[in-house]
């Protein structure tokens, strides 16, 4: 089963690095996610600041969760809630044939909301619901005390 | 799942207060409010308050009116030079030597803040750069507000001799 766990921690590790890629830029630059924000046309522009602000730290608190263990679970489904938004944002604005810099790694990367970013989303939203639920496998196999049943 | 959810509920309420942390650090606050015109103004130039925009001020920004000559003389940002966004080409020879080097703010109506994005525009494709372009997104009417320094008058308008005076400098 070695594999299987070298596997699991190259999952963990990958969606890490990702959203803390992702995050930093965004931390840097409020200014230039609020535009990408808005570009997608589906949030209102009264709360566009106000999530150009808290989804970049949302993020590398997510990313930083995964990574030391310390609310794995909490961090895992924050990452895959976050990636599933973004690839229906993604998909909404090309469904809209948007062409438009979707902001995901900072407006220097100039990533387009394309067909790469759409997988992309998609990829490290299967990799959060298979660490999810090789987790949740994990707590059944190896119940916490007070998580036992009672004989 | 129950815990997981708790879990991201924290992280999320964490993150809140991580990014009122940091903006309180940043030495420019990002507003929690966007003007209407900040959406409007997509050329890649950066967009700037007014406070932060007095600041530069100080320190010796050059500052475009990117409005039209009898609005530019109605009232403008004290030290301004009138650069109407359709006569831009033009003028461009004579405004590259004033910009060269400097922190450069442009700015309109607040209303028309497309007018200043415009000309932000020509310039970056004249490869002003970005670091150092600006748009006021506020426009003028938030600087003359905010009390900072206006005035009346054409005597900056490009096109017209500026630069061969010494008492135009900015």
């Amino acid at each position: 089963m070695r594999w299987r766990a070298a596997i699991l921690w190259l999952l963990r590790l990958g969606l890490c690095a990702l959203y803390i890629f992702a995050a930093a830029p965004k931390l840097a630059d409020p200014w230039a996610f609020a535009r990408s924000i808005h570009n997608f046309k589906i949030l209102p522009d009264g709360i566009v600041p106000e999530l150009a602000l808290w989804l970049p730290p949302f993020e590398g608190l997510a990313a930083l969760a995964v990574l030391t263990g310390l609310f794995y679970r909490g961090g895992l489904l924050a990452i895959s809630g976050m990636s599933a938004a973004f690839a229906a944002g993604v998909a909404s604005a090309m469904a809209r044939g948007l062409d438009i810099d979707c902001g995901c790694f900072g407006e220097a990367a100039h990533s387009r909301a394309n067909l790469p970013h759409l997988l992309l989303n998609l990829a490290s939203l299967a990799a959060g619901i298979v660490l999810l639920a090789a987790s949740a496998r994990s707590v059944r196999r190896h119940p916490t005390p007070a998580r036992s049943p009672r004989r | 799942m129950r815990r997981a959810l708790l879990e991201t509920i924290a992280l999320a309420v964490l993150a809140a207060a991580a990014a009122v942390a940091w903006n309180a650090g940043r030495a420019e606050r990002f507003p929690t409010t966007l003007p209407a015109a900040f959406f409007r103004a997509d050329s890649g130039a950066r967009p700037i308050l007014t406070a932060q925009a007095g600041k530069l001020y100080a320190e010796g920004a050059i500052f475009l009116d990117a409005r039209a000559p009898d609005e530019y003389a109605e009232g403008q940002i004290e030290g301004a030079l009138n650069v109407p966004v359709e006569e831009w080409r033009e003028l461009y020879p004579e405004l590259s030597s004033w910009i060269s080097g400097s922190k450069v703010i442009v700015y309109a109506d607040p209303d028309r803040v497309e007018r200043a994005d415009d000309l932000a525009r020509a310039l970056l494709s004249r490869g002003a750069p970005r670091e150092s372009l600006f748009v006021l997104i506020e426009g003028i009417d938030a600087w003359r507000r905010a009390g900072l320094p206006s005035a009346e008058g054409e005597d900056r308008v490009l096109g017209s001799g500026l630069g061969s005076d010494e008492e135009m400098e900015p």
